[in-house]
C-alpha cells in the first residue's frame, strides 16, 4: 500500500473534512458506515475523504479506517485519497459498505509546475527536478524559508549570511559557474520576483565606503512560509532553459497556496524559538595582560567567557490563515507575524505578511481569474554586522586582554567628556578595526525598513477543451530605507570628529507580462501539447545613498540629512528591460516515450550599443525521456522505470551600461571621466549543459532511486582587463574564458516501515560536483575577486585552478618541506601569494526522516558535508593577540608544533604568523562537518479529544530544533556560515557572528 | 480546432511587431541617467571646464577619485622625491624599515606616479583635447601647459615616459625617447602660448576659464608667463646633453616674458587641499630632513620658521633643540622615536606650490654665468630670486641673509649618534648665502642651486631633479644601504622603476621604454640629462 501523508497531513486533511461536514445534523436518508481498506495489504486507511458529490457533504475516515456518512440514497459518495484510484459508490440501500481502495500509479501521473508554471507529468520530464512540499519547509520554522530548504535537495547548496535572523542566503545549485550572478531565478505562481541583495560585504574590514559589513537582506525571505505549498527546483539549465538568460543558474519554483473549491478552513501556528550562540572562539584564561595583548604572564585569572556578551535570542512566527472555497470564489487569506530578538543586545527583527489571494470563474468556468495581492512590512533594528574588523563588536571582545577587568568598559563604554560635553568612548584600544563593544551596541546604530508588495494577476481562458491562452501580469515593488547613525568619538578613520550618518534609500520595481497560449491534444498513440508566449520583464531601482565620511557631520550627534558634509554619494537611477519570445513542445509516444524542445530569443537592453541588439540571443533545449517500465515487461516489483537526458544552452544576463560608459559624478562637483572602453561586441555568459539520469520506484514504490549525470559548460565571462596606461582607459572588457561544473546527484527515498500506525520515510540527498576553470583570457593570468593587500586572504581564479581557489601566504620551505626559519628561530614567511585552500566540498549529503508512530511524528535532518577548505582570520588574529585556547596550550607546553617541527618562542611564533597579514595557510581546516540540522517532536492531538473542544478541528504540538549540534566539525567556527552572499570572500570567517542553535515550539490548530 | 492553430501562429507574429517597436527605447535604458553628458553641462562651458580641476588636483596629487586624499600623494611623490631631493625624512619604519629611504626600492608605491597619473590625469587632458581643439583653442592651450607640468615631472621620475602616442592604440602604448620628449614638450609650450596670445588679442576682457583655474584665476597672461618659466626650466634640465637647444630656449622663453616677482603657480580653491599638511600635520608620517635643520640653522635663515614647526619631543626641547630633522635612510625601530622631530608647517589650505618667480631668477642666473642672454646679472638675479622667496614666504632680512658667510651647522641625531654628521664632513654643502662674484662657475652654480633648492621647498619633485642634474646641495648619504648593491650610496636614487602594471599590460611598450632608458630598469640608471661629471 502507499502512503504519501504523514499524520500532519493527514491531520490537515481531517480538519478540512471536518469543517466541511458542519451542518451535517439536519441530513437525512440514509447513514452509511464503513471500512476503508488498501487493496494491496488489506490494512485500512486512515484520512480518506469520503465526499457526497457536488455537495460539501462530507466526512474522513478514522484512525481505524472507518467512516460514517449520511446522503440521500441515489446519491453519489467518493472515496479518494492521495496515493490511491477514487472509487465512487452510489448510495442505496446498504447501510454498511466498506471499500476497497487500488493503490494507484499517481506519482507517475503526478503533475509538475515547470518553467513559466506550465504543468507537465512529472514521468514525462526529460530532466531532473526536486519537490519539497511546503509541511517540509514550516515543520521546524526558519524565517527565511529557503534555509529550510538545506540538506532537503540534492544538488542544492544553501549557506545562510551569518549576520542573523533578516540576513540573505546564499543558494548555489551544482556549483558556482560565473563572475557575475550565480544565483537562481525564483518565480512565485509563473513569475519572477525580486531576489537582489542591496548591499553585501565587500572587504575583510567592511562594506561601501568603509562602513561595516553590512548585509541587507535578499527578497526570498521576506515571504511567509505558511503560504507556501510547494517548492520545485529546477536545478539544470535544462530544466530551466525557457526562462533563456535568466536559467543558467536554476530556478526555484514556489508555489503558494489557494482556495479550494469545497473546502474551507482556518489554520494557526505559532512558532516560537530560543537562539542561543555556539562555536566560540575557544579561548584562554591562564596568560594575562601585555600591552593590548595576552602575552603576559601566567596567573591565576578570573575565568574570562565572551558568551556573556551574547544574549538568548527569541523568534517566533505566528501566522493566520483563512481558505475559504465557495461556489463561485475561492479565497485564501493569511496573515504572519515575525519578530526575533538576536543574540547581541538590542537587535531584532518585526515583520508582518499580509496575504490575499483569489481565484474564481466566470463565463461557464471557461475563463480563470487568479488575483493576489502580498504586503510586506520588516524593520529591522541594528542588524548586526556579518563580520568584518569595522563596526564589529566582536574584535574587541576576543582581543581584550585576560586579567583584565572587561565589566567596567562594559557599564562604561562611554565617560563624560568635559571638554566636548559629550560622552566619549571608554575602551583601552581603540583602533579602526577594534573599539568598545558596547560602544558599537549602544552608539552605533541602525535600522533598515522594507515595504514590500507583490501583486499579480493571471487570466485563464479556456478557448476549447484543447487550447487556452493565458495572460499575466505582476507587479513586484520593494522599497528600502536604511539609516546608520555613528556617534562622535567612534575611532576617526570610520566617523568624523562630530560622528558620521549614512542615510540609504533604495526602491526596486519589478514589471512582469507575459502571455501564452497552450495546446494539448492526442492523436491516437501520440500526445502533443505546445506553449508559445511572449514576455516582458522591466525591473528598475532607483536609490540613492548618502554618507559623511571621510567628511564630517556640522554638529555632534545630530543625525539627519541637513547636518551632513556629504563625503560620498552612490545614486541609481536604472531600467532594465527584456522582452522575449518562447515556445515549448512535447510529443509523447504511447505515453512512454516523450521527447521535448524549447526555444527562447531573448532581446535585453543591456545590449543596446551592441551588434547582437536587433537579433539578440536564442536559447534552445531539447530532452528524451524512455519510461522503460511501460515500454518492456519488467517484474512486478518495478513500478517505474525512466532513462531521461536533455541537451540546453542558455544564458547570464549582462551589467547595464557596459557598451555606453559615460562620465559620472563625484562629491564636490568632480566629474568621474570613464576608465573603461566601451563594449561593442559583447555577449552574455552562454552555460551549455548536458544532464543524464534515470529514476527507478520499486517495491510498491517503498523504494525510489534517482540518478542524474550533469555538465555544464559556461563561456564567454565577461572579464575586465587592466588596458596599458597609454591607451587612454584603465580597462577593457572581453567575453573569454570557461568554467566547467561536473557532477552528479542521487536521491534515494526510502520507506522502510508502513505499517497502520507505525510509518517510517527516509531520503538520502546526495550531490557531488567537480569544478574546474578551463580557460581564463591569454591576457589574463588570474581573475581576482577582490583586492589581497589588507589581508592574506585572496579568493581568485586561475587556469586549471577551480573556483573557490583561496590563494595566502604559505611557510616558506626547503626542498625536504621543512619550514625554513630566520635568525630568531621563527618561521619565514613565503613572498609570493600559494593557493592555500579551495572551499568547494567533496560531496554534501542529507539524511531526512519521518517516522510516525500513532499520534506521535519524529523528524530529523542529519545534513552533512566532506571536504573543502575554510579559513579562519579570527583564528589568525586572536592567536597574535594571544588570547586563544590553542596559544596558552602552547605556552604550557613550551613550544608549537608544526608539522613535526618545534618552535619554542611561542609568543614569536604566534606574533609573527598570526594576525591579518600573517602566514594564512596556517589557518586553513578541513571544512567538513556532520549536524544535526533540524528535528522535531510532534504530537497530534487524537480525534477524540478534538470533539471534546468543539472548537478544533486538528491541533499539533511539537518541539522544534534547528541546527542542534555537530556530530562532527574540526574548524573552529560553523563552516556553513557566510561572510558574505556575493561571490568573494567565501570560505572565510572574519570575525563572523557566531552561528546560533535554536530550540522551541511550535503549536498548530486548526478550526 | 484548426482555427486555433491558426490563431496560435498569428500571436508570435504579432509579439514581434509589437517588440520591433519597443526595443527602440533600449538605448535609452543602457544610458545611465546618473551619468554625466556633455548636453548636461553646456553652460559656462563646463563640458570642458568640469575637467580641469582633476588635471590641475592630479599634478601635486590630492584628486579624489573615490578612494580618498592625501595617500596617494605620500607614495607617488611623498616617500620618493620629497626624500630624495633631502627636503624630508619620515620617521615612520614602513615595511620593517626596509623601503625607499634606505634604497629598497617598493615597486607598489613608485609605480603609482605613473600609473595614477595616466589614469586619472590624462584621460582629462584626452578629454579637453577632444573637446576643445578646434572650437575653443584658449582651453586646449592651458590644458597643453598643465599636461607639460604634469607629464615632466613623471619624466623626472622615471626617463621615457608615453607622451605622443598616448590614446592611439587601445591595447599598447609607444613611449617617447626622452630627447623627443623634451621636444615635443617644447613644441606643446610654445604652440600654447602662441594660441593664447592670439587669444588674448582678440578677447582681452574674456576670461572664460576664470571658473576652473586653480593656478591664476582665468588670467591667460599669467599662464603665458607660466608656460614660458617652465620652459626655462625644461631648457635648463637638458643643459648638460643638448646645450645649443637649452640655450635657444631658455632664451627664448625670457624673451617672451616669464615670472616675475609675485607671480606664482600654485593650486589653491576647488577643494584642493595640500597633501603634505594631512601626511605631516595628522599622521606624522613626514618631518623635517637632516639636511633642511642643517642648511637653515647654519645659514641662519628665517624661513625656517615658516617651513617647520618647532619639536614636540621632551628630549629635544630639554637639551634645547628648537628645530630637528631626521637623516635619511637610517636605522628606525619605531614611529616614536623620531616622531616628536620637527614636523611641517602646512594646513590643509597651504596652496601647494609648484613654481616661484624665486625658481625663476635662478634658472636666469644660472643662465648667466653660463654666458646666455638672461637680461640681468647672475649676481642681480640670485638677488632677486632670495629676495622673492623672501617675499613670498613674508619674511624680512634678505639682505642680512645675503650677506651671511656661515657654513651649514653640524647635525646630531640626538636618538642615536651614529647618525650625526659633523660640520666638517665631506657631505656638508659648505657654501654660504652671501654672493661672490670672483668665484669660479661650479661654486656660484653651487650657491644658486642651494638657495633654489631651499627657495623650492616644500616641492621635491623639481628640487630632487636639480639635485641630480647638478649635484646640489650635496646632501648626507644614507646609513643604511638596503639596495643589495644596486643603488650606490654616495649617488643615491638616480630613478624611479617604472611601473610594474606596464610590464604586465604594455610588454612591447615596456621593452622599447627599457631600450630608450639605455640602462638597467632600477633605480641607479641615470635618465638622459643627467650625466655625470662636471656642471660646465
Amino acid at each position: 500500500m502507499q502512503r504519501r501523508l504523514n499524520w500532519f497531513q493527514r491531520g490537515l486533511m481531517g480538519a478540512v473534512m471536518l469543517l466541511l461536514s458542519v451542518g451535517i445534523a439536519f441530513a437525512q436518508d440514509v447513514t452509511i458506515n464503513g471500512t476503508v481498506t488498501s487493496a494491496e495489504d488489506g490494512m485500512p486507511i486512515p484520512g480518506v475523504s469520503v465526499v457526497q458529490k457536488g455537495t460539501t457533504n462530507g466526512t474522513i475516515t478514522d484512525i481505524d479506517g472507518n467512516y460514517s456518512i449520511t446522503a440521500p440514497t441515489g446519491s453519489v459518495v467518493a472515496f479518494t485519497f492521495v496515493g490511491m484510484k477514487a472509487h465512487d459508490i452510489t448510495v442505496g440501500a446498504n447501510t454498511t459498505v466498506n471499500v476497497n481502495l487500488q493503490p494507484d500509479a499517481v506519482d507517475l501521473d503526478a503533475v509538475v509546475v515547470t518553467a513559466l508554471g506550465i504543468k507537465k507529468k512529472e514521468k514525462s520530464l526529460t530532466y531532473s527536478t526536486q519537490q519539497v512540499g511546503g509541511e517540509e519547509l514550516t515543520r521546524s520554522k526558519d524565517a527565511n524559508l529557503v534555509n529550510a530548504l538545506a540538506g532537503k535537495t540534492a544538488g542544492v547548496q544553501i549557506n545562510k549570511n551569518s549576520s542573523g535572523v533578516g540576513g540573505s542566503t546564499k543558494v548555489t545549485i551544482r556549483g558556482s559557474r560565473s563572475i557575475g550572478n550565480n544565483q537562481p531565478l525564483y518565480v512565485i505562481d509563473g513569475i519572477p520576483m525580486l531576489n537582489s541583495v542591496s548591499e553585501a560585504p565587500a572587504t575583510a574590514f567592511g562594506g561601501s565606503n568603509d562602513a561595516g559589513g553590512r548585509d541587507a537582506g535578499d527578497g526570498i525571505s521576506n515571504l511567509n512560509p505558511d503560504d507556501i505549498k510547494s517548492i520545485n527546483i529546477l536545478k539544470g539549465p535544462a530544466a530551466a532553459a525557457l526562462y533563456g538568460t535568466q536559467a543558467a543558474n536554476g530556478v526555484i519554483v514556489i508555489t503558494t497556496k489557494q482556495g479550494v473549491k469545497g473546502r474551507s478552513s482556518v489554520s494557526f501556528s505559532s512558532n516560537t524559538t530560543f537562539e542561543s550562540v555556539m562555536m566560540l572562539p575557544e579561548l584562554q584564561n591562564d596568560y594575562g595582560v601585555k600591552g593590548i595583548t595576552s602575552w603576559g604572564e601566567k596567573g591565576n585569572l578570573e575565568t574570562y567567557d565572551p558568551k556573556e556578551f551574547f544574549q538568548t535570542g527569541v523568534t517566533s512566527i505566528n501566522s493566520l490563515s483563512i481558505s475559504n472555497g465557495g461556489e463561485n470564489m475561492q479565497t485564501y487569506f493569511s496573515y504572519a507575524n515575525t519578530t526575533s530578538k538576536g543574540t547581541i543586545e538590542d537587535s531584532g527583527l518585526s515583520k508582518h505578511n499580509l496575504n490575499l489571494r483569489a481565484t474564481t470563474k466566470l463565463f461557464n468556468d471557461k475563463v480563470s481569474i487568479d488575483g493576489n495581492i502580498n504586503l510586506i512590512n520588516q524593520s529591522v533594528e541594528n542588524r548586526p554586522v556579518a563580520g568584518g574588523y569595522y563596526f564589529n563588536p566582536l574584535v574587541g571582545l576576543y582581543r581584550f586582554p585576560r586579567g583584565n577587568d572587561l565589566s567596567a568598559y562594559q557599564t562604561n563604554f562611554e565617560t563624560y567628556d568635559p571638554d566636548r560635553n559629550l560622552n566619549a568612548q571608554n575602551w583601552h584600544n581603540i583602533q579602526a578595526e577594534e573599539q568598545n563593544p558596547w560602544w558599537l551596541t549602544q552608539r552605533v546604530q541602525s535600522d533598515d525598513e522594507r515595504m514590500r508588495a507583490i501583486t499579480n494577476l493571471t487570466i485563464k481562458w479556456e478557448v476549447t477543451k484543447a487550447f487556452n491562452v493565458q495572460v499575466r501580469g505582476s507587479y513586484d515593488y520593494i522599497s528600502d530605507k536604511y539609516n546608520h547613525r555613528t556617534y562622535a568619538t567612534t575611532h576617526t578613520a570610520l566617523a568624523g570628529d562630530n560622528g558620521r550618518y549614512i542615510t540609504f534609500d533604495n526602491r526596486q520595481e519589478l514589471r512582469y507580462g507575459d502571455v501564452l497560449a497552450n495546446y494539448n491534444k492526442n492523436f491516437g498513440d501520440v500526445s502533443f501539447t505546445a506553449s508559445v508566449g511572449a514576455s516582458v520583464n522591466d525591473s528598475r531601482t532607483k536609490s540613492v545613498r548618502l554618507d559623511s565620511r571621510p567628511k564630517d557631520l556640522y554638529y555632534a550627534n545630530v543625525f539627519n540629512v541637513a547636518n551632513m558634509q556629504v563625503g560620498y554619494v552612490e545614486e541609481m537611477n536604472a531600467q532594465r528591460q527584456m522582452q522575449s519570445l518562447f515556445g515549448t513542445a512535447q510529443v509523447g509516444f504511447k505515453d512512454y516515450l516523450f521527447l521535448d524542445v524549447t526555444g527562447r530569443n531573448d532581446w535585453s537592453s543591456t545590449l543596446a550599443y551592441t551588434n547582437s541588439m536587433s537579433s539578440g540571443f536564442f536559447y534552445p533545449s531539447v530532452g528524451l525521456t524512455a519510461v522503460l517500465s511501460d515500454m518492456i515487461e519488467m517484474p512486478e516489483w518495478v513500478n517505474l522505470g525512466k532513462v531521461r537526458g536533455a541537451w540546453s544552452k542558455v544564458g547570464n544576463d549582462l551589467p547595464m551600461y557596459i557598451s555606453n560608459p559615460l562620465n559620472v559624478q563625484g562629491v564636490d562637483g568632480n566629474v568621474v571621466i570613464n576608465s573603461t572602453a566601451p563594449f561593442d561586441d559583447l555577449k552574455p555568459e552562454l552555460t551549455s549543459s548536458i544532464e543524464l539520469g534515470t529514476e527507478w520506484n520499486l517495491f510498491n514504490n517503498r523504494v525510489k532511486f534517482d540518478f542524474t549525470y550533469y555538465r555544464t559548460n559556461t563561456k564567454n565571462q565577461l572579464f575586465t582587463l587592466d588596458a596599458p596606461a597609454g591607451s587612454g582607459y584603465s580597462f577593457y572588457y572581453v567575453n573569454a574564458g570557461e568554467i566547467q561544473n561536473e557532477g552528479i546527484e542521487i536521491m534515494l527515498g526510502l520507506t522502510p516501515i508502513a505499517k497502520n500506525d507505525f510509518y517510517w520515510k527516509s531520503s538520502f540527498n546526495f550531490a557531488l560536483n567537480r569544478n574546474k576553470v578551463i580557460e581564463l583570457h591569454p591576457d589574463l593570468p588570474f581573475f581576482s575577486f577582490g583586492d589581497p593587500g589588507n589581508a592574506n586572504y585572496w579568493m581568485r581564479m586561475d587556469e586549471g585552478g577551480s573556483y573557490g581557489d583561496i590563494y595566502g601566504v604559505k611557510f616558506e620551505r626547503d626542498d625536504s618541506g621543512k619550514i625554513i626559519t630566520d635568525d630568531e628561530g621563527l618561521p619565514v614567511a613565503g613572498s609570493d601569494y600559494e593557493k592555500i585552500a579551495n572551499i568547494n566540498p567533496d560531496f554534501n549529503l542529507g539524511w531526512n526522516n519521518t517516522i510516525n508512530y500513532k499520534n506521535l511524528t519524529f523528524s530529523f535532518l542529519i545534513d552533512s558535508r566532506f571536504g573543502g577548505d575554510v579559513v579562519s582570520m579570527t583564528q589568525a588574529d586572536l592567536d597574535q593577540y594571544g588570547v586563544t585556547k590553542v596559544t596558552g596550550d602552547a605556552r604550557d607546553a613550551g613550544f608549537v608544533e608544526v608539522d613535526g617541527q618545534k618552535f619554542t618562542d611561542v609568543e614569536g611564533f604566534y606574533s609573527s604568523i598570526g594576525g591579518r597579514q600573517g602566514i594564512t595557510e596556517h589557518y586553513v581546516y578541513d571544512a567538513t562537518n556532520i549536524r544535526l540540522r533540524e528535528m522535531t517532536i510532534g504530537f497530534n492531538l487524537p480525534q477524540s479529544m478534538l470533539e471534546k473542544t468543539k472548537l478544533f478541528k486538528g491541533a499539533t504540538i511539537s518541539a522544534v530544533g534547528r541546527n542542534l549540534f555537530f556530530f562532527y566539525n574540526s574548524a573552529p567556527f560553523d563552516p556553513d556560515a557566510l561572510y558574505s552572499t556575493g561571490n568573494n570572500l567565501q570560505g572565510v570567517d572574519i570575525f563572523g557572528m557566531p552561528a546560533t542553535r535554536s530550540l522551541g515550539f511550535n503549536v498548530k490548530l486548526n478550526f | 480546432m484548426k482555427q486555433y492553430i491558426k490563431k496560435l501562429m498569428v500571436l508570435p507574429l504579432v509579439a514581434i511587431l509589437f517588440f520591433g517597436a519597443c526595443t527602440d527605447s533600449f538605448e535609452e535604458m543602457n544610458t545611465n541617467p546618473i551619468g554625466i553628458s556633455d548636453e548636461d553641462l553646456k553652460a559656462d562651458y563646463q563640458f570642458i571646464g568640469v575637467h580641469f580641476p582633476q588635471i590641475q588636483q592630479m599634478i601635486y596629487c590630492n584628486y579624489n577619485w573615490g578612494w580618498g586624499v592625501n595617500w596617494p600623494y605620500q607614495i607617488m611623490q611623498n616617500l620618493n622625491a620629497d626624500i630624495f631631493s633631502g627636503y624630508m625624512m619620515t620617521p615612520t619604519p614602513f615595511a620593517g624599515n626596509v623601503n625607499n629611504t634606505t634604497y629598497a626600492l617598493i615597486d607598489g608605491w613608485n609605480g603609482s606616479s605613473f600609473d595614477y597619473t595616466y589614469a586619472y590625469m590624462m584621460p582629462a587632458v584626452k578629454a579637453v583635447k577632444d573637446k576643445s581643439e578646434t572650437d575653443f583653442p584658449s582651453f586646449y592651450a592651458v590644458s597643453r601647459v598643465l599636461k607639460v607640468l604634469g607629464l615632466s615631472r613623471v619624466a623626472a621620475q622615471y626617463g621615457p615616459i608615453i607622451y605622443s602616442q598616448y590614446g592611439e592604440s587601445k591595447t599598447g602604448g609607444e613611449y617617447d625617447k626622452e630627447s623627443d620628449l623634451y621636444n615635443n614638450f617644447f613644441t606643446d609650450l610654445d604652440e600654447a602660448v602662441e594660441a593664447l596670445d592670439e587669444y588674448v588679442a582678440a578677447n582681452p576682457d574674456a576670461k572664460p576659464f576664470a571658473k576652473f583655474d586653480n593656478f591664476f584665476g582665468g588670467d591667460y597672461q599669467q599662464w603665458i608667463k607660466f608656460a614660458n618659466s617652465l620652459r626655462l626650466r625644461l631648457a635648463m634640465r637638458i643643459v648638460k646633453v643638448a646645450p645649443a637647444l637649452a640655450k635657444a630656449q631658455a632664451e627664448a622663453a625670457i624673451e617672451a616674458g616669464v615670472f616675475e616677482d609675485g607671480d606664482i603657480a600654485a593650486i589653491v580653491a576647488n577643494g584642493y587641499t595640500h597633501p603634505v599638511a594631512a601626511v605631516s600635520g595628522s599622521w606624522g608620517d613626514i618631518a623635517m630632513s637632516a639636511e633642511m635643520e642643517s642648511m637653515l640653522e647654519g645659514y641662519r635663515d628665517p624661513r625656517i620658521n615658516a617651513y617647520f614647526n618647532a619639536v614636540n619631543d621632551k628630549d629635544l626641547s630639554d637639551e634645547g633643540w628648537v628645530y630637528k630633522g631626521i637623516r635619511q635612510g637610517i636605522e628606525i625601530v619605531d614611529k616614536a622615536t623620531y616622531g616628536g622631530h620637527s614636523l611641517l608647517n602646512l594646513q590643509p589650505e597651504s596652496p601647494a606650490v609648484l613654481m616661484t618667480a624665486a625658481e625663476v631668477y635662478f634658472l636666469r642666473a644660472e643662465g648667466a654665468i653660463r654666458g646666455w642672454d638672461m637680461n640681468g646679472s647672475a649676481k642681480e638675479l640670485y638677488t632677486a630670486g632670495v629676495n622673492a622667496s623672501f617675499s613670498q614666504n613674508g619674511v624680512s632680512g634678505a639682505d642680512t641673509y645675503l650677506s651671511n658667510d656661515v657654513y651649514p651647522r653640524a647635525y646630531v641625531d640626538v636618538k642615536n649618534a651614529a647618525n650625526s654628521v659633523p660640520a666638517i664632513s665631506e657631505f656638508m654643502n659648505k657654501v654660504s648665502p652671501k654672493w661672490d662674484d670672483a668665484a669660479e662657475n661650479e661654486i656660484k652654480l653651487q650657491k644658486i642651486i642651494t638657495q633654489k633648492w631651499i627657495a623650492m621647498f616644500p616641492e621635491g619633485n623639481e628640487a630632487w631633479a636639480e639635485y641630480r642634474r647638478t649635484g646640489y646641495p650635496v646632501l648626507f648619504p644614507v646609513v643604511k644601504n638596503d639596495s643589495q648593491g644596486v643603488i650606490d650610496s654616495d649617488n643615491g636614487v638616480r630613478r624611479l622603476n617604472f611601473s610594474v602594471s606596464e610590464k604586465d599590460n604594455n610588454p612591447d611598450g615596456y621593452a622599447k621604454a627599457v631600450q630608450y632608458l639605455g640602462g638597467a630598469d632600477n633605480g641607479a640608471t641615470r635618465l638622459w640629462w643627467d650625466v655625470e661629471g662636471s656642471n660646465f
